[in-house]
């Protein structure tokens, strides 16, 4: 039996607001996420509001507001042909993209090959190589081939460089599948290829979604390696607005960059309504 | 299966023959033989690595096994994949489909089955409500409780009316309050449908209280299978001791005495001597193992006086656990601690009889050794 003491009074001072120090970790994180937040939007915002200016130069601030710029955008013959060839673009690129990108990263999570590690490395490596290099590779490549300013030469392009990003996003929604999922399905009686289109397909679509809508983002403001393919049918916007800049210094492409903004954050909008957007901005919902 | 209680000739509708698996080199699974019969629930019990879950997972046809054949109903499946089996499998992860309603979960089995709609819209209902769950139909599985889900799969795995039902260790991932519960209900379903059953955990308690049959498996092998009662009282190897519930283990041999009422002394290497049953293999000379359930030892207060009896130990109190029903006593003896279990009355203090460091004696029956292999 023990006889349990409980005279000792507690030396330890209660801790009271008065005593956390003035300036702490929290003060010191809030300000680090403002000076972050800065970097990151004000560029935009500069570009957004300089889009409005009724100056004949770029200049910021400017001295006055118009919207001439867009109406000079919409009325520019090359510049619409080169937004309806981004859309375009962005749009097979994220199909295709995305269907050869999530077969992959089923296979990789399934496969239990000792050379898996390296296979996914593979699939990613287009990420970390140096854009000119891959645009260089591509313009002989596609030289050779005899597809060089082509339509083909550029979808090709586009779908190598998202493939990276719809590996890595659906190979993370794949991980947190319970395979036994699969399992309970084809022990209730599915075929294999059953139970993966009724049961594991569905339980990954919001990966494969957000992976598709990043192939469209990467390929719509693509401009490295598109530039290094020049045909007459392989101006994106992002080129033309591009080669545009080389010679002319109106506010033109702050409208242009403006549309291309909008264009992203609706693609954005529109399929965060199919439940992808916590996703897509890396938030649980 | 001599020790089954009812002696009507039951029908088999799973066996396993001489059931192998190897992944490479390394043996899952060296020899099961198992025969379940109809209505009953057989558990396989052992700790992880055992080879019970591979055994489960061939009886589902998730896995093929190296060597042996599995016939279920009378039909070799060995090698019929796991949709053209029959068979419902609920998982410890409960390993709902996360896109589809309760009642859609439900009805997936029987969607396979081209089971009419009305009929499924019926069956699923009755499944359903079976569990407890007939309001539930509309909610996505991520809007229940992990109870709540574990009976969705659970009805699931039996609307199909599946010939056999495996649960792989269906309780680990609930709450301790909330197993026991599920227990009871799961027992209650199975007795009420009738449905044969086999079970996988590694929990003892579990096993004891639901099964009708228990087969303790150990490194790929059947160690020993019966009874819960029968594994219990009689196990037959110190590793079938130690993992179900607790004992003292003795080593020691017998010492060829048998006295007037045909009991045999054992002899523990640590000194004392225990007057045994006699048994068919209990030849003397042989290295055995004495166990003795904490439950079975009586603890006295010391008389002083010398205590070289049979069947009694003198040591200390070195340690008192009171767990409401009952008091865990540890004893030191000169060789070595053991663990003694005493029942609490109602309404008496009883740890208060006896106080660290006293000195007392431990006594038991014969009834209470169980001579057990070394292994």
């Amino acid at each position: 039996m023990q006889n349990a003491d409980r005279t000792i009074a507690s030396p330890v001072a209660p801790i009271t607001r008065a005593s956390r120090p003035f300036l702490d970790s929290r003060h010191l994180l809030a300000v680090a996420n403002i000076l972050v937040c800065s970097f990151l939007l004000a560029p935009i915002l500069i570009v957004i509001v300089t889009s409005f200016s009724a100056d004949q130069f770029m200049q910021f601030p400017p001295s006055g507001w118009s919207l001439r710029w867009y109406v000079e955008f919409f009325n520019d013959r090359r510049l619409m042909d080169g937004l309806l060839l981004s859309l375009a673009l962005a749009s097979v690129t994220a199909v295709v993209a995305g269907v050869a990108g999530s077969l992959a990263a089923f296979a990789m999570t399934r496969m239990t090959s000792r050379f898996g590690g390296l296979i996914h490395s593979l699939h990613t490596a287009p990420l970390i190589t140096p854009g000119v290099v891959t645009g260089l590779s591509m313009l002989i490549f596609f030289s050779a081939m005899g597809l060089r300013g082509s339509f083909t030469a550029l979808l090709i392009g586009h779908v190598v460089l998202s493939i990276p990003f719809v590996v890595i996003i659906v190979v993370a929604g794949l991980q947190s599948f319970d395979k036994s999922i699969e399992e309970a399905a084809i022990s209730l009686g599915a075929s294999r290829p059953v139970a993966f289109l009724t049961v594991t397909i569905p339980a990954v679509k919001t990966s494969m979604m957000s992976a598709a809508v990043f192939a469209f983002l990467n390929s719509f403001d693509e401009v490295v390696v598109t530039l290094f393919l020049p045909g007459p049918r392989t101006k994106t916007l992002p080129v033309a607005m591009f080669e545009y800049i080389q010679h002319n210094l109106d506010p033109l492409p702050a409208a242009i960059s403006t549309v291309l903004i909008a264009i992203a954050m609706l693609v954005v909008f529109v399929t965060a309504r199919f439940g992808t957007i916590g996703r897509i901005m890396g938030q649980r919902l | 299966m001599a020790e089954l209680s009812n002696a009507q000739p039951s029908e088999i509708v799973l066996r396993l023959a001489g059931v192998q698996k190897y992944f490479g080199s390394v043996a899952a699974v060296e020899n099961v033989e198992l025969a379940v019969q109809k209505n009953q629930l057989v558990t396989l019990l052992g700790p992880s690595g055992c080879g019970k879950t591979t055994t489960l997972r061939m009886i589902a046809g998730f896995e093929f096994p190296t060597a042996g054949q599995i016939v279920i109903d009378g039909k070799d499946v060995t090698y019929t994949p796991p949709n053209k089996r029959e068979i419902g499998i609920v998982f410890q992860s409960y390993s709902l489909f996360p896109h589809l309603r309760v009642s859609d979960n439900v009805a997936y089995g029987l969607k396979r089955r081209g089971v009419p709609k009305e009929e499924r819209v019926q069956r699923v209902r009755e499944a359903l409500q079976l569990v407890d769950l007939g309001q539930f139909g509309d909610r996505l599985p991520n809007e229940l409780s992990g109870g709540q889900q574990q009976r969705v799969a659970l009805a699931r795995a039996i609307v199909i009316r599946p010939k056999i039902l495996l649960l792989d260790e269906p309780l680990s991932a609930l709450d301790a309050k909330l197993r026991q519960r599920m227990r009871l209900e799961i027992r209650h379903l199975q007795r009420q449908i009738g449905m044969t059953t086999v079970l996988v955990t590694h929990d003892q308690e579990e096993a004891l209280s639901m099964s009708d049959h228990i087969v303790v498996m150990n490194k790929g092998n059947v160690e020993q299978e019966g009874t819960p009662s029968s594994i219990y009282r009689q196990p037959k190897t110190s590793f079938v001791a130690s993992f179900i519930g607790e004992t003292n283990l003795f080593k020691g041999e017998i010492v060829h005495a048998a006295n007037v009422d045909g009991l045999l002394v054992f002899r523990a290497d640590c000194g004392f001597e225990a007057c045994i049953r006699k048994a068919d293999n209990l030849e003397p000379g042989r290295q055995l193992l004495l166990s003795l359930r904490p439950e079975t030892l009586t603890i006295s207060p010391s008389q002083g006086e010398a205590e070289a009896s049979p069947n009694a130990l003198r040591g200390t109190v070195a340690g008192i656990n009171y767990l409401g029903a009952r008091t865990v006593f540890e004893i030191k003896t000169p060789t070595r601690d053991l663990m003694v279990s005493v029942q609490n009355d109602a309404g008496s203090e009883a740890p208060v009889a006896f106080v660290e460091g006293q000195t007392i004696r431990l006594s038991w029956t014969p009834d209470a050794c169980q001579i057990v292999e070394i292994n």
